[in-house]
This record gives structure tokens, C-alpha cells and sequence, in this order.
């Protein structure tokens, strides 16, 4: 299976750049990588120097690139809801559903399960990468992007025990009626159980260390170091934990700041004083300091 | 012979009385039933009538198998201001 990486952090910090060099480590090393971008700014064209969409693009040896748009996968998504409803409604005709979808579009919610689904869309896909790498948007949708699961499972839970109960005294009301007691098969229950399915085994996966590396991606100031303790925070009441914390952009600052995130894997990558685009730039930098 | 027919008629009576309880039974679970329903469709279809709801591609993900309870949601709005009319008239409350 795939290793997954995930590069966080606050806007601007430089995670794309580093998920680039990652990349381009990994192919080194004769791993086979994908390189997912899933931050709306998609910098990773300007970095490479080159155009991305949502098929992969070779870079280099080992290294391909796709660039997801969000909106056109929140489109796709609720294109698969409409065609659904027109299966199972009788009274269609009596919505304006198209209207309807078209204000859907703006609910909130809709990008993190975006998110969630091109990342369940590329495990599919890519299983048989070495290693895919995940340029996530800025901290609060990755923030809720790792959330959605498990308050998705809270609720589905929840919902399972209502449901259950309501088959339970519908079973009661035909032993009564007819003496004998139905197993009715609920279509409701099944599709709580399907959802609850898809969220454990994501849950699973993020929350498995052997496959899911999360990598912190922090400016030397202090606003930057603020945002990645409360990250970490949040991740932890996820069960999540950073793997590795890079340092971007250093100058030889005091480390002993740093201290603050305990016993974490810290790495340091100096500051590049011209721009940090194209592949052969990257290289470089990648040769002298990594 | 008269001991035969008093059998009967207590078997009788019996039967009746547990159609009749059954019956009672039956119409109050019904009731209990529609209203878990309903709690299930707001709880699920909240965010159509102004309600928290679970994260909205739960809600969606259920929609096209939900019909009858979107329904069910859509009717009580119609009932909604004399909740106790419907248990009452369900407990035979006069």
C-alpha cells in the first residue's frame, strides 16, 4: 500500500514548495509518486513551471503531478446525488431540483467532503504508488477535512441507534398484527451502514502511522509557531499526530523556540534567496540541503 | 356440557379482550413509531426546515432513499401548532 503525506500548515509557510521537493526525493529514490495538489491557490504549476489538471502529469522520472479542482468535483458530486433522486423520486416533477442543486453548491461543508472524496477517489486510483503526497489547502479546511470522519461516524452512530429502534417496534407492530415477526431489510439502515463503512475505513487509514505521514510545515515567527501548536492540538483530539515538523524559510533563529513541540521529528530548511521554481532550482536545493 | 360451554364462553371473552388490547396496543406503538420517524427526519433532514444538522453529504447520501420521511416532515409543519391534538385523539382523550 501507498504512503500517504500530508504537508499542513498556515497560508504561505511554503508547503507546496516542500511537498514539490518531497516529491522529487522520493522519485529519486526509484519510488513511484504521485504529487496530489489539493490547495485552491494551486502553486504547483508555478513551481514547476508547467499546466496540471486532475490527470497525471509526468515531471520527471517517478514523479507524476495533478492539480483537483475542488468546484468541479463538488459539481460532479452533486451530479451523482440529482441522478439518484430522479431514480427514487416518484414526484420529481413537482421540484425544481436543477435550481435547487445550484444552491446546494454554496452549502457549507461541501469543500471538506470534496477533499474527501479525492482523497477516496486517489487511494483507489493510485494504490499502486510507492508514495502520494497531499498539498493540502490552508489550515482550516485541512483542519476539517481531517475532522469530517469522525463527526460524520458521531452522527451516523447516532442515527444507526434511532433507526434501529424504529425497526425494532415496526417488527413488534407485525408480530402483533400478524403473528409472525419480519425481518424487514430497511433501505435507510443499509445506507447509514454503507456511509459508516466508507468513514471507519478512512478514519482507519488517517489514523494509521505506517501509511498516513502528516508533515508540518512552520515559518521561524511567532504567529506561524501559535497556528501549528493549536494544528496539533487539533489533531491530537483527532488522534492524529504530526510526524515530522519542518522549519522553512530558517535563519538561524534561536531553536530552543521550537522546543515547544516536544519530541517530534524537526528538520530545518534554510532560506532560498532567489524563487524556489523550476526542477532543476529544486534539485539543487534538494542536493545541498536536504 | 355446562361446564363445556362456560369454557368457551371464558375462551371467548378471552380472545376478545386480547384482539381488543392487541388492537389498543398496536395503535399507540404505530403512533410511537411515526413520531421516531419524525424525530429521525428532523434529525437527518434538519437543515431544509432551519434545524442543526449531521454534516450536509450525510443528509444527501440519505435523501434519495428518505422520500416517505420527507413527507412525513413536510405534513407536520401543517400539524405543528397543536402537537398534543394528535396523542390525544391516539390515547382516545376527549
Amino acid at each position: 500500500m501507498a504512503k500517504h503525506f500530508f504537508f499542513l500548515g498556515k497560508g504561505g509557510v511554503g508547503k507546496s514548495t516542500l511537498s514539490a521537493l518531497e516529491g522529487i526525493r522520493n522519485a529519486e529514490q526509484e519510488n513511484d509518486t504521485l504529487l496530489v495538489s489539493l490547495d485552491p491557490a494551486h502553486n504547483q504549476s508555478d513551481i514547476f513551471m508547467d499546466s496540471f489538471n486532475e490527470h497525471p502529469k509526468q515531471v520527471i522520472k517517478n514523479l507524476h503531478v495533478v492539480e483537483i479542482n475542488l468546484e468541479k468535483q463538488i459539481k460532479k458530486y452533486l451530479g451523482t446525488i440529482e441522478s439518484k433522486l430522479k431514480q427514487s423520486y416518484r414526484y420529481l416533477t413537482a421540484f425544481n431540483l436543477e435550481n435547487h442543486f445550484n444552491i446546494i453548491q454554496y452549502s457549507p461543508g461541501m469543500e471538506e467532503y470534496a477533499l474527501l472524496q479525492v482523497y477516496n477517489e486517489i487511494l483507489k486510483k493510485y494504490d499502486n504508488k510507492n508514495s502520494i503526497i497531499f498539498d493540502m489547502p490552508p489550515t482550516a479546511l485541512t483542519l476539517k477535512f481531517f475532522n469530517l470522519p469522525s463527526l460524520s461516524l458521531l452522527w451516523l452512530d447516532k442515527l444507526l441507534i434511532l433507526r434501529r429502534q424504529i425497526i425494532e417496534k415496526k417488527q413488534i407492530i407485525t408480530k402483533i398484527k400478524f403473528g409472525k415477526k419480519d425481518i424487514e431489510t430497511d433501505k435507510i439502515t443499509k445506507n447509514l451502514l454503507e456511509q459508516s463503512g466508507t468513514y471507519q475505513k478512512i478514519n482507519e487509514n488517517l489514523q494509521n502511522n505506517t501509511i498516513t505521514k502528516i508533515i508540518l510545515v512552520i515559518n521561524p515567527d511567532i504567529l506561524s509557531i501559535n497556528e501549528s501548536i493549536k494544528i496539533r492540538e487539533k489533531l491530537k483530539s483527532l488522534k492524529l499526530q504530526p510526524n515530522k515538523i519542518i522549519i522553512n524559510k530558517y535563519q538561524n533563529q534561536d531553536k530552543s523556540i521550537f522546543k515547544r513541540f516536544g519530541d517530534i521529528d524537526i528538520q530545518y530548511f534554510p532560506l532560498y534567496p532567489d524563487s524556489l521554481t523550476g526542477i532543476d532550482t529544486l534539485k539543487k536545493y534538494l542536493t545541498h540541503h536536504y | 356440557m355446562k361446564y363445556i360451554n362456560l369454557k368457551n364462553r371464558i375462551i371467548n371473552i378471552w380472545q376478545k379482550y386480547t384482539a381488543f388490547a392487541g388492537a389498543k396496543a398496536v395503535s399507540a406503538l404505530e403512533w410511537e413509531v411515526t413520531e421516531l420517524e419524525h424525530i429521525f427526519a428532523i434529525t437527518t433532514l434538519g437543515a431544509f426546515i432551519g434545524f442543526p444538522a449531521p454534516p450536509m453529504q450525510v443528509t444527501f447520501e440519505l435523501l434519495p432513499d428518505m422520500e416517505d420521511d420527507f413527507t412525513l416532515l413536510v405534513s407536520r409543519t401543517n400539524t405543528s401548532h397543536a402537537p398534543l391534538s394528535d396523542l390525544f385523539s391516539v390515547l382516545d382523550v376527549t
